[in-house]
Protein backbone atom coordinates (compact mmCIF):
# COMPACT_ATOMS: atom_id res chain seq x y z
CA UNK A 1 0.00 0.00 0.00
CA UNK A 2 2.47 2.47 -1.50
CA UNK A 3 1.23 5.96 -0.94
CA UNK A 4 3.48 9.18 -2.55
CA UNK A 5 3.17 12.21 -0.21
CA UNK A 6 3.37 15.89 -1.72
CA UNK A 7 5.92 17.64 0.11
CA UNK A 8 6.74 21.37 0.54
CA UNK A 9 9.34 23.08 2.10
CA UNK A 10 10.36 26.95 1.91
CA UNK A 11 10.50 28.84 -1.53
CA UNK A 12 9.32 25.46 -3.16
CA UNK A 13 6.05 24.23 -4.00
CA UNK A 14 5.80 20.46 -4.34
CA UNK A 15 4.94 17.88 -6.85
CA UNK A 16 4.84 14.57 -7.18
CA UNK A 17 4.66 12.17 -10.32
CA UNK A 18 2.95 9.05 -9.95
CA UNK A 19 3.77 6.22 -12.61
CA UNK A 20 1.70 3.73 -14.27
CA UNK A 21 4.18 1.32 -15.29
CA UNK A 22 6.49 -1.20 -13.08
CA UNK A 23 10.07 -0.72 -12.01
CA UNK A 24 10.85 -4.28 -13.54
CA UNK A 25 9.54 -6.66 -15.97
CA UNK A 26 10.05 -10.07 -13.87
CA UNK A 27 7.77 -9.46 -11.19
CA UNK A 28 4.32 -9.13 -11.99
CA UNK A 29 2.81 -5.83 -12.80
CA UNK A 30 -0.39 -5.89 -15.30
CA UNK A 31 -0.43 -3.74 -17.74
CA UNK A 32 -3.54 -1.63 -17.73
CA UNK A 33 -4.97 1.87 -17.54
CA UNK A 34 -5.29 2.74 -13.62
CA UNK A 35 -6.60 5.78 -11.25
CA UNK A 36 -4.80 8.16 -9.15
CA UNK A 37 -6.31 9.09 -5.87
CA UNK A 38 -5.83 11.20 -3.37
CA UNK A 39 -5.91 10.75 0.51
CA UNK A 40 -6.40 13.35 3.05
CA UNK A 41 -7.15 14.14 6.48
CA UNK A 42 -10.29 16.14 6.91
CA UNK A 43 -11.42 17.04 10.45
CA UNK A 44 -10.45 13.54 12.36
CA UNK A 45 -11.19 11.29 9.07
CA UNK A 46 -9.15 10.06 6.40
CA UNK A 47 -11.21 11.05 2.99
CA UNK A 48 -10.30 9.35 -0.47
CA UNK A 49 -11.30 9.72 -4.17
CA UNK A 50 -9.95 8.95 -7.55
CA UNK A 51 -9.04 12.31 -9.28
CA UNK A 52 -8.21 10.97 -12.56
CA UNK A 53 -7.29 8.07 -14.84
CA UNK A 54 -4.14 7.18 -15.92
CA UNK A 55 -2.87 5.57 -18.73
CA UNK A 56 -0.86 2.74 -18.90
CA UNK A 57 3.02 3.45 -19.12
CA UNK A 58 1.61 7.03 -17.98
CA UNK A 59 3.16 9.21 -15.67
CA UNK A 60 1.09 12.09 -14.12
CA UNK A 61 2.14 14.46 -10.97
CA UNK A 62 0.34 17.36 -9.11
CA UNK A 63 0.56 19.45 -6.47
CA UNK A 64 -1.55 20.56 -3.91
CA UNK A 65 -2.83 23.54 -6.15
CA UNK A 66 -3.78 21.31 -8.36
CA UNK A 67 -5.92 19.30 -6.20
CA UNK A 68 -7.73 22.25 -4.80
CA UNK A 69 -5.55 22.37 -1.80
CA UNK A 70 -4.49 25.52 -0.44
CA UNK A 71 -1.24 25.80 0.83
CA UNK A 72 -2.09 26.47 4.45
CA UNK A 73 -3.70 23.26 4.50
CA UNK A 74 -2.30 21.19 6.92
CA UNK A 75 -3.25 17.45 5.99
CA UNK A 76 -0.87 15.38 4.53
CA UNK A 77 -1.63 15.00 0.84
CA UNK A 78 -1.12 11.33 -0.90
CA UNK A 79 -1.11 10.14 -4.21
CA UNK A 80 -1.84 6.46 -4.49
CA UNK A 81 -2.84 4.23 -7.50
CA UNK A 82 -5.85 1.34 -7.61
CA UNK A 83 -6.93 -0.49 -10.24
CA UNK A 84 -10.92 0.94 -9.22
CA UNK A 85 -12.14 3.89 -8.72
CA UNK A 86 -12.46 5.20 -4.97
CA UNK A 87 -15.65 7.59 -5.12
CA UNK A 88 -15.36 10.10 -1.85
CA UNK A 89 -14.87 7.51 0.72
CA UNK A 90 -14.73 7.83 4.56
CA UNK A 91 -12.10 6.21 7.10
CA UNK A 92 -11.72 5.83 10.36
CA UNK A 93 -7.96 4.07 9.70
CA UNK A 94 -6.20 5.35 6.36
CA UNK A 95 -7.61 3.10 3.64
CA UNK A 96 -5.46 0.22 2.19
CA UNK A 97 -5.59 0.69 -1.67
CA UNK A 98 -4.12 -1.95 -2.99
CA UNK A 99 -1.69 -2.35 -5.63
CA UNK A 100 -0.03 -5.38 -7.36
CA UNK A 101 3.51 -3.28 -7.23
CA UNK A 102 6.53 -4.78 -6.78
CA UNK A 103 8.96 -5.20 -4.67
CA UNK A 104 12.40 -4.87 -5.82
CA UNK A 105 12.32 -2.01 -5.86
CA UNK A 106 9.33 -0.83 -4.25
CA UNK A 107 6.97 0.84 -6.72
CA UNK A 108 7.87 4.37 -6.28
CA UNK A 109 6.83 7.89 -7.33
CA UNK A 110 9.12 10.96 -7.97
CA UNK A 111 9.01 13.68 -4.99
CA UNK A 112 9.86 16.87 -6.34
CA UNK A 113 10.26 20.38 -4.76
CA UNK A 114 10.73 22.96 -7.17
CA UNK A 115 11.56 26.93 -6.95
CA UNK A 116 11.30 29.84 -9.14
CA UNK A 117 14.36 28.68 -9.53
CA UNK A 118 15.43 25.03 -10.46
CA UNK A 119 14.26 21.69 -8.94
CA UNK A 120 15.21 18.93 -6.62
CA UNK A 121 13.97 15.24 -5.98
CA UNK A 122 13.97 12.23 -4.71
CA UNK A 123 12.16 8.58 -5.85
CA UNK A 124 9.96 7.59 -3.17
CA UNK A 125 7.05 6.50 -1.25
CA UNK A 126 5.45 6.09 2.39
CA UNK A 127 3.88 3.21 3.71
CA UNK A 128 2.06 4.06 7.02
CA UNK A 129 3.74 3.47 10.25
CA UNK A 130 2.37 1.36 13.34
CA UNK A 131 1.71 3.86 16.22
CA UNK A 132 4.09 2.15 18.37
CA UNK A 133 7.61 2.80 16.13
CA UNK A 134 10.55 4.64 16.97
CA UNK A 135 12.98 6.84 15.09
CA UNK A 136 16.77 7.04 15.08
CA UNK A 137 18.90 8.86 11.95
CA UNK A 138 22.49 10.37 11.91
CA UNK A 139 21.93 13.00 8.91
CA UNK A 140 24.85 14.21 7.41
CA UNK A 141 23.71 16.44 5.66
CA UNK A 142 23.98 20.18 7.86
CA UNK A 143 26.08 22.21 5.31
CA UNK A 144 28.02 25.44 6.03
CA UNK A 145 28.23 28.66 4.30
CA UNK A 146 27.18 32.04 3.17
CA UNK A 147 23.16 32.15 2.26
CA UNK A 148 22.80 28.38 2.80
CA UNK A 149 19.95 26.89 5.15
CA UNK A 150 19.32 23.42 5.95
CA UNK A 151 15.71 22.17 6.95
CA UNK A 152 14.72 18.84 8.00
CA UNK A 153 11.00 17.58 6.86
CA UNK A 154 9.97 14.66 9.31
CA UNK A 155 6.66 12.98 7.65
CA UNK A 156 4.92 10.90 9.66
CA UNK A 157 1.49 8.92 8.21
CA UNK A 158 -0.06 6.35 10.77
CA UNK A 159 -3.11 4.47 10.32
CA UNK A 160 -5.31 6.17 12.87
CA UNK A 161 -6.15 9.78 12.03
CA UNK A 162 -5.14 11.03 15.24
CA UNK A 163 -2.62 14.24 15.77
CA UNK A 164 -0.43 12.89 18.43
CA UNK A 165 1.98 15.34 19.48
CA UNK A 166 5.82 13.71 20.95
CA UNK A 167 8.75 15.28 21.10
CA UNK A 168 12.31 14.61 18.50
CA UNK A 169 15.87 15.47 20.13
CA UNK A 170 18.93 16.42 18.70
CA UNK A 171 22.36 15.13 20.00
CA UNK A 172 25.74 15.82 18.94
CA UNK A 173 27.36 12.47 18.88
CA UNK A 174 30.86 12.70 19.76
CA UNK A 175 29.70 14.93 23.10
CA UNK A 176 26.36 13.41 23.29
CA UNK A 177 25.16 16.90 23.67
CA UNK A 178 21.69 17.65 24.02
CA UNK A 179 21.43 20.19 21.18
CA UNK A 180 17.60 20.31 21.73
CA UNK A 181 14.47 19.33 21.13
CA UNK A 182 11.08 19.76 19.20
CA UNK A 183 7.10 18.81 19.25
CA UNK A 184 6.04 17.22 16.67
CA UNK A 185 2.85 15.33 15.46
CA UNK A 186 1.57 12.42 13.70
CA UNK A 187 0.24 12.71 10.14
CA UNK A 188 2.16 15.57 9.04
CA UNK A 189 4.82 16.57 7.63
CA UNK A 190 6.64 18.50 10.00
CA UNK A 191 9.13 21.60 9.06
CA UNK A 192 11.85 22.05 11.48
CA UNK A 193 14.96 24.54 10.80
CA UNK A 194 18.40 22.62 11.49
CA UNK A 195 20.08 25.91 12.23
CA UNK A 196 18.50 26.66 15.22
CA UNK A 197 20.62 23.93 16.88
CA UNK A 198 24.19 25.02 15.42
CA UNK A 199 26.02 21.97 14.71
CA UNK A 200 29.24 22.28 13.48
CA UNK A 201 30.54 21.61 10.07
CA UNK A 202 32.32 18.10 11.28
CA UNK A 203 29.40 17.23 13.82
CA UNK A 204 27.56 14.25 13.60
CA UNK A 205 23.72 14.74 14.72
CA UNK A 206 21.41 11.63 16.10
CA UNK A 207 18.24 12.35 15.70
CA UNK A 208 15.83 10.76 17.63
CA UNK A 209 12.20 9.89 18.76
CA UNK A 210 11.11 7.42 21.22
CA UNK A 211 7.49 7.21 20.24
CA UNK A 212 7.05 8.10 16.62
CA UNK A 213 8.73 6.94 13.38
CA UNK A 214 9.17 9.30 10.03
CA UNK A 215 10.86 9.24 6.70
CA UNK A 216 13.38 11.59 7.14
CA UNK A 217 14.16 14.05 4.38
CA UNK A 218 16.58 16.67 4.63
CA UNK A 219 16.64 19.70 2.52
CA UNK A 220 19.30 22.38 2.08
CA UNK A 221 18.77 25.65 -0.16
CA UNK A 222 21.64 28.42 -0.89
CA UNK A 223 20.60 31.76 -2.20
CA UNK A 224 16.71 31.07 -1.21
CA UNK A 225 15.46 28.97 -3.63
CA UNK A 226 18.38 29.15 -6.64
CA UNK A 227 20.15 25.82 -5.69
CA UNK A 228 18.39 22.83 -3.78
CA UNK A 229 19.62 19.64 -2.22
CA UNK A 230 16.86 17.19 -1.28
CA UNK A 231 17.57 13.77 0.07
CA UNK A 232 16.55 11.16 2.87
CA UNK A 233 18.64 8.87 5.51
CA UNK A 234 18.51 5.40 5.64
CA UNK A 235 17.41 3.46 8.71
CA UNK A 236 19.79 2.47 10.86
CA UNK A 237 19.26 -1.17 8.92
CA UNK A 238 20.97 -0.32 6.16
CA UNK A 239 24.34 0.16 8.10
CA UNK A 240 24.14 -4.05 7.45
CA UNK A 241 22.90 -6.30 4.83
CA UNK A 242 22.18 -10.08 4.84
CA UNK A 243 21.01 -11.83 7.92
CA UNK A 244 18.71 -10.37 10.88
CA UNK A 245 18.95 -6.49 9.91
CA UNK A 246 16.41 -5.76 12.15
CA UNK A 247 17.70 -7.24 14.96
CA UNK A 248 20.80 -5.15 14.27
CA UNK A 249 18.09 -2.19 14.33
CA UNK A 250 16.77 -2.78 17.27
CA UNK A 251 20.18 -2.91 18.78
CA UNK A 252 21.38 0.22 17.77
CA UNK A 253 18.06 1.61 18.37
CA UNK A 254 18.53 0.44 22.48
CA UNK A 255 22.04 1.63 22.40
CA UNK A 256 21.34 5.12 21.55
CA UNK A 257 18.15 5.06 23.24
CA UNK A 258 19.99 4.47 26.68
CA UNK A 259 23.24 5.96 26.06
CA UNK A 260 21.83 9.19 25.57
CA UNK A 261 19.16 8.43 28.29
CA UNK A 262 15.83 9.11 26.27
CA UNK B 1 -4.03 -17.85 -5.09
CA UNK B 2 -2.45 -16.13 -8.13
CA UNK B 3 -1.23 -13.30 -5.91
CA UNK B 4 0.87 -16.24 -3.47
CA UNK B 5 2.04 -18.02 -7.03
CA UNK B 6 3.59 -15.26 -7.76
CA UNK B 7 5.16 -14.39 -4.46
CA UNK B 8 6.73 -18.01 -4.71
CA UNK B 9 8.40 -17.65 -8.07
CA UNK B 10 9.57 -13.85 -6.98
CA UNK B 11 11.52 -15.84 -4.02
CA UNK B 12 12.45 -19.27 -5.81
CA UNK B 13 14.54 -16.38 -8.74
CA UNK B 14 15.61 -14.22 -5.79
CA UNK B 15 17.35 -17.26 -4.21
CA UNK B 16 18.97 -18.49 -7.40
CA UNK B 17 19.33 -15.06 -8.72
CA UNK B 18 19.71 -12.48 -6.04
CA UNK B 19 19.80 -9.33 -5.71
CA UNK B 20 22.88 -9.30 -3.71
CA UNK B 21 25.21 -12.25 -3.14
CA UNK B 22 27.45 -13.20 -0.13
CA UNK B 23 30.73 -12.01 0.71
CA UNK B 24 33.13 -15.47 0.96
CA UNK B 25 34.47 -14.98 4.21
CA UNK B 26 31.73 -13.55 7.40
CA UNK B 27 34.30 -11.27 8.27
CA UNK B 28 34.41 -9.36 4.65
CA UNK B 29 33.11 -6.13 4.71
CA UNK B 30 30.79 -4.27 2.12
CA UNK B 31 30.64 -1.15 0.35
CA UNK B 32 28.82 0.66 -2.56
CA UNK B 33 31.02 1.89 -5.62
CA UNK B 34 30.21 5.41 -5.38
CA UNK B 35 30.81 7.63 -8.52
CA UNK B 36 32.98 10.53 -8.58
CA UNK B 37 33.95 13.21 -10.53
CA UNK B 38 35.90 16.12 -10.34
CA UNK B 39 37.11 18.29 -13.16
CA UNK B 40 36.79 22.15 -13.94
CA UNK B 41 32.70 22.06 -13.22
CA UNK B 42 32.50 19.06 -10.74
CA UNK B 43 33.81 18.72 -7.29
CA UNK B 44 32.56 15.20 -5.56
CA UNK B 45 32.53 14.65 -1.52
CA UNK B 46 31.85 11.75 1.10
CA UNK B 47 30.57 12.27 4.47
CA UNK B 48 32.01 9.46 5.98
CA UNK B 49 30.58 8.34 9.00
CA UNK B 50 32.27 5.82 11.65
CA UNK B 51 29.34 3.24 11.45
CA UNK B 52 31.49 0.97 13.59
CA UNK B 53 31.35 2.93 17.22
CA UNK B 54 27.55 3.57 15.70
CA UNK B 55 26.93 0.17 16.09
CA UNK B 56 28.48 0.21 19.73
CA UNK B 57 31.57 -1.03 18.58
CA UNK B 58 35.14 1.16 17.91
CA UNK B 59 37.07 1.69 15.28
CA UNK B 60 39.54 4.77 14.49
CA UNK B 61 40.06 3.49 10.47
CA UNK B 62 38.42 2.77 7.61
CA UNK B 63 39.87 2.63 4.25
CA UNK B 64 39.11 4.34 0.65
CA UNK B 65 39.83 2.11 -2.84
CA UNK B 66 39.35 4.28 -6.22
CA UNK B 67 39.14 2.60 -9.17
CA UNK B 68 38.87 4.74 -13.01
CA UNK B 69 36.17 4.83 -14.70
CA UNK B 70 37.06 1.18 -16.70
CA UNK B 71 37.39 -0.41 -13.78
CA UNK B 72 40.99 -0.72 -12.67
CA UNK B 73 42.64 0.04 -9.32
CA UNK B 74 43.95 3.67 -9.16
CA UNK B 75 44.91 3.40 -4.93
CA UNK B 76 44.32 2.76 -1.93
CA UNK B 77 44.27 4.97 1.38
CA UNK B 78 43.53 4.30 4.91
CA UNK B 79 41.63 7.50 6.91
CA UNK B 80 41.78 7.99 10.16
CA UNK B 81 38.48 8.38 12.39
CA UNK B 82 37.91 11.14 14.73
CA UNK B 83 35.78 9.24 17.19
CA UNK B 84 31.98 10.06 15.97
CA UNK B 85 32.40 13.18 13.92
CA UNK B 86 31.61 13.22 10.16
CA UNK B 87 34.83 13.57 8.14
CA UNK B 88 33.97 14.89 4.36
CA UNK B 89 36.16 13.84 2.38
CA UNK B 90 37.21 16.01 -0.68
CA UNK B 91 37.83 13.41 -3.56
CA UNK B 92 39.92 15.95 -5.61
CA UNK B 93 42.15 16.43 -2.44
CA UNK B 94 42.74 12.73 -2.12
CA UNK B 95 43.27 12.37 -6.40
CA UNK B 96 45.32 15.05 -6.13
CA UNK B 97 47.71 13.42 -3.12
CA UNK B 98 47.76 10.43 -5.14
CA UNK B 99 49.50 11.91 -8.47
CA UNK B 100 45.88 11.10 -10.11
CA UNK B 101 46.08 13.87 -13.53
CA UNK B 102 43.03 15.68 -14.68
CA UNK B 103 43.41 13.06 -17.76
CA UNK B 104 41.23 10.92 -15.10
CA UNK B 105 37.90 12.81 -14.58
CA UNK B 106 35.52 10.31 -13.22
CA UNK B 107 35.19 6.86 -11.50
CA UNK B 108 34.24 5.05 -8.45
CA UNK B 109 35.15 4.39 -4.76
CA UNK B 110 34.83 1.95 -2.34
CA UNK B 111 34.91 2.82 1.72
CA UNK B 112 35.61 -0.33 3.94
CA UNK B 113 35.51 -0.13 7.64
CA UNK B 114 37.97 -1.82 9.42
CA UNK B 115 36.56 -3.72 12.27
CA UNK B 116 33.23 -5.36 12.67
CA UNK B 117 30.91 -4.95 15.32
CA UNK B 118 29.98 -7.94 17.94
CA UNK B 119 26.50 -7.16 16.80
CA UNK B 120 27.27 -7.96 13.27
CA UNK B 121 28.84 -11.52 13.66
CA UNK B 122 25.86 -12.27 15.93
CA UNK B 123 23.15 -11.57 13.70
CA UNK B 124 24.80 -13.44 10.68
CA UNK B 125 25.08 -10.54 8.70
CA UNK B 126 27.77 -8.19 6.74
CA UNK B 127 28.70 -4.37 7.54
CA UNK B 128 27.94 -2.46 4.89
CA UNK B 129 28.91 1.32 3.61
CA UNK B 130 25.94 3.14 1.77
CA UNK B 131 26.87 6.27 2.35
CA UNK B 132 25.93 9.65 1.43
CA UNK B 133 27.94 11.39 -1.73
CA UNK B 134 27.71 15.04 -2.55
CA UNK B 135 28.43 16.72 -5.53
CA UNK B 136 29.32 20.87 -6.20
CA UNK B 137 28.63 22.30 -9.29
CA UNK B 138 30.59 25.10 -10.91
CA UNK B 139 29.74 28.15 -9.15
CA UNK B 140 27.19 26.95 -6.36
CA UNK B 141 28.29 26.42 -3.20
CA UNK B 142 25.67 23.94 -2.23
CA UNK B 143 26.52 20.10 -2.45
CA UNK B 144 23.70 17.96 -4.05
CA UNK B 145 23.47 14.79 -2.00
CA UNK B 146 22.62 11.35 -3.36
CA UNK B 147 22.66 7.95 -0.89
CA UNK B 148 24.62 4.81 -1.71
CA UNK B 149 22.22 2.36 -3.37
CA UNK B 150 23.88 -1.03 -4.15
CA UNK B 151 25.88 -3.59 -1.82
CA UNK B 152 28.24 -3.92 -4.54
CA UNK B 153 31.71 -5.14 -3.69
CA UNK B 154 33.20 -7.37 -0.60
CA UNK B 155 36.34 -6.93 0.89
CA UNK B 156 37.95 -10.09 2.62
CA UNK B 157 41.02 -10.17 3.84
CA UNK B 158 42.71 -10.06 -0.15
CA UNK B 159 40.37 -10.26 -2.82
CA UNK B 160 37.53 -8.43 -3.56
CA UNK B 161 34.29 -9.95 -4.28
CA UNK B 162 31.48 -7.87 -6.80
CA UNK B 163 27.80 -8.65 -5.14
CA UNK B 164 25.27 -7.76 -7.62
CA UNK B 165 23.67 -10.89 -8.75
CA UNK B 166 23.48 -11.83 -12.60
CA UNK B 167 20.43 -13.33 -13.96
CA UNK B 168 20.35 -16.46 -16.51
CA UNK B 169 17.85 -14.27 -18.85
CA UNK B 170 17.66 -10.43 -19.55
CA UNK B 171 16.24 -8.12 -17.12
CA UNK B 172 14.43 -4.48 -17.54
CA UNK B 173 15.12 -2.20 -15.12
CA UNK B 174 12.50 0.62 -15.57
CA UNK B 175 13.29 4.11 -14.35
CA UNK B 176 10.05 5.20 -12.58
CA UNK B 177 10.62 8.82 -13.23
CA UNK B 178 9.59 10.92 -16.40
CA UNK B 179 12.58 12.37 -18.03
CA UNK B 180 11.33 16.23 -19.21
CA UNK B 181 10.87 17.46 -22.85
CA UNK B 182 13.74 20.00 -23.39
CA UNK B 183 15.52 19.01 -19.87
CA UNK B 184 19.03 17.07 -20.31
CA UNK B 185 20.56 14.09 -18.18
CA UNK B 186 23.26 12.32 -17.81
CA UNK B 187 22.83 8.59 -16.88
CA UNK B 188 25.89 7.06 -14.84
CA UNK B 189 25.31 3.18 -15.25
CA UNK B 190 27.79 1.07 -12.96
CA UNK B 191 28.53 -2.61 -13.40
CA UNK B 192 28.76 -4.18 -9.76
CA UNK B 193 28.58 -7.87 -10.64
CA UNK B 194 31.59 -10.17 -11.19
CA UNK B 195 30.66 -10.18 -15.20
CA UNK B 196 30.82 -8.21 -17.93
CA UNK B 197 27.44 -6.56 -18.50
CA UNK B 198 26.00 -5.75 -22.40
CA UNK B 199 23.34 -3.06 -21.69
CA UNK B 200 21.34 -1.65 -23.59
CA UNK B 201 19.12 1.43 -22.88
CA UNK B 202 15.85 2.18 -24.29
CA UNK B 203 14.12 5.59 -24.32
CA UNK B 204 10.49 6.13 -25.13
CA UNK B 205 7.53 7.69 -24.21
CA UNK B 206 5.60 4.30 -23.38
CA UNK B 207 7.18 0.74 -21.74
CA UNK B 208 6.60 -1.01 -24.84
CA UNK B 209 8.22 1.11 -27.20
CA UNK B 210 10.84 -0.12 -29.84
CA UNK B 211 13.40 2.55 -30.27
CA UNK B 212 16.65 1.74 -28.55
CA UNK B 213 18.69 4.55 -27.87
CA UNK B 214 22.53 2.90 -27.26
CA UNK B 215 23.61 -1.12 -26.65
CA UNK B 216 27.63 -0.78 -24.86
CA UNK B 217 29.25 -3.34 -23.12
CA UNK B 218 30.35 -2.63 -19.73
CA UNK B 219 33.31 -4.30 -17.86
CA UNK B 220 33.36 -5.36 -14.52
CA UNK B 221 33.76 -2.65 -12.42
CA UNK B 222 33.60 -0.10 -15.46
CA UNK B 223 30.93 3.19 -15.61
CA UNK B 224 29.43 4.81 -18.27
CA UNK B 225 27.94 8.21 -19.03
CA UNK B 226 24.94 8.12 -21.01
CA UNK B 227 24.29 11.91 -21.95
CA UNK B 228 20.03 12.99 -22.94
CA UNK B 229 20.35 16.40 -24.32
CA UNK B 230 17.64 18.31 -24.61
CA UNK B 231 14.84 15.52 -24.93
CA UNK B 232 12.06 16.78 -27.45
CA UNK B 233 9.47 14.95 -25.84
CA UNK B 234 8.48 13.48 -22.17
CA UNK B 235 10.37 10.48 -22.37
CA UNK B 236 10.74 7.30 -20.28
CA UNK B 237 14.34 5.11 -19.65
CA UNK B 238 14.14 1.14 -19.32
CA UNK B 239 17.82 -0.34 -18.87
CA UNK B 240 18.44 -4.26 -20.36
CA UNK B 241 20.98 -6.17 -19.27
CA UNK B 242 21.70 -9.25 -17.38
CA UNK B 243 22.16 -7.53 -13.97
CA UNK B 244 19.82 -7.96 -11.42
CA UNK B 245 18.74 -5.11 -10.81
CA UNK B 246 20.34 -2.35 -13.00
CA UNK B 247 19.53 1.01 -11.17
CA UNK B 248 20.92 4.33 -12.51
CA UNK B 249 22.14 7.43 -10.87
CA UNK B 250 20.25 10.16 -12.56
CA UNK B 251 21.82 13.83 -13.20
CA UNK B 252 19.19 16.03 -14.30
CA UNK B 253 20.02 19.40 -15.42
CA UNK B 254 18.05 22.91 -15.39
CA UNK B 255 19.63 26.11 -16.25
CA UNK B 256 22.38 26.69 -14.29
CA UNK B 257 21.26 24.01 -11.83
CA UNK B 258 21.46 19.98 -11.27
CA UNK B 259 20.08 17.55 -9.27
CA UNK B 260 21.00 14.13 -8.67
CA UNK B 261 19.49 11.07 -7.40
CA UNK B 262 19.16 7.23 -7.35
CA UNK B 263 16.76 5.85 -10.15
Amino acid sequence: MPFYPIIQAPYCIGRTVVHNFPANNWEKFRIIDRYVNVTYLDKGIWKSETIQKIKSGQSLGFSKNDLGFDNSNESPILLSLSDYIIQNSEHLRIPDISLDATYYPVHRGSIKLISDYTSTSYQGEIIPFPSTGSFLSFPSFIQKGMGIENYMLLLNIENEPSKRKEKVYFFEANTRNLMGSIDVFSNYLNLIDLDQFCFDSEDLPIILCKKMSFVPLFFSTEKKGKFMSLEHTHPPASFAVHGERFLIQKYIKNFWFEELKI
Amino acid sequence: MIRNLNKTLNKFSLFFQPITKKPYSSSSKISDLFFWRVDENWRTYFDLLNIVSIMGGSSKKAEIIFFDQNGFLLFTEEINLNGLSKKTLDIAYLLGKNNIGSSISFGTFAIFHLSTPEIIFNSNSYLSDRGYVSYKYRSSNLRKYVHGNYDAVAKGENSLKMLTGSSFFKRKYNLQYSLERNSSYEIVLINSTSRNQKMTLDLSNGIDSKPIFSTFELPIRALKISKLSNLDKNSHLSIKSNMTMSRPIVFSYRKNDFDVFHG
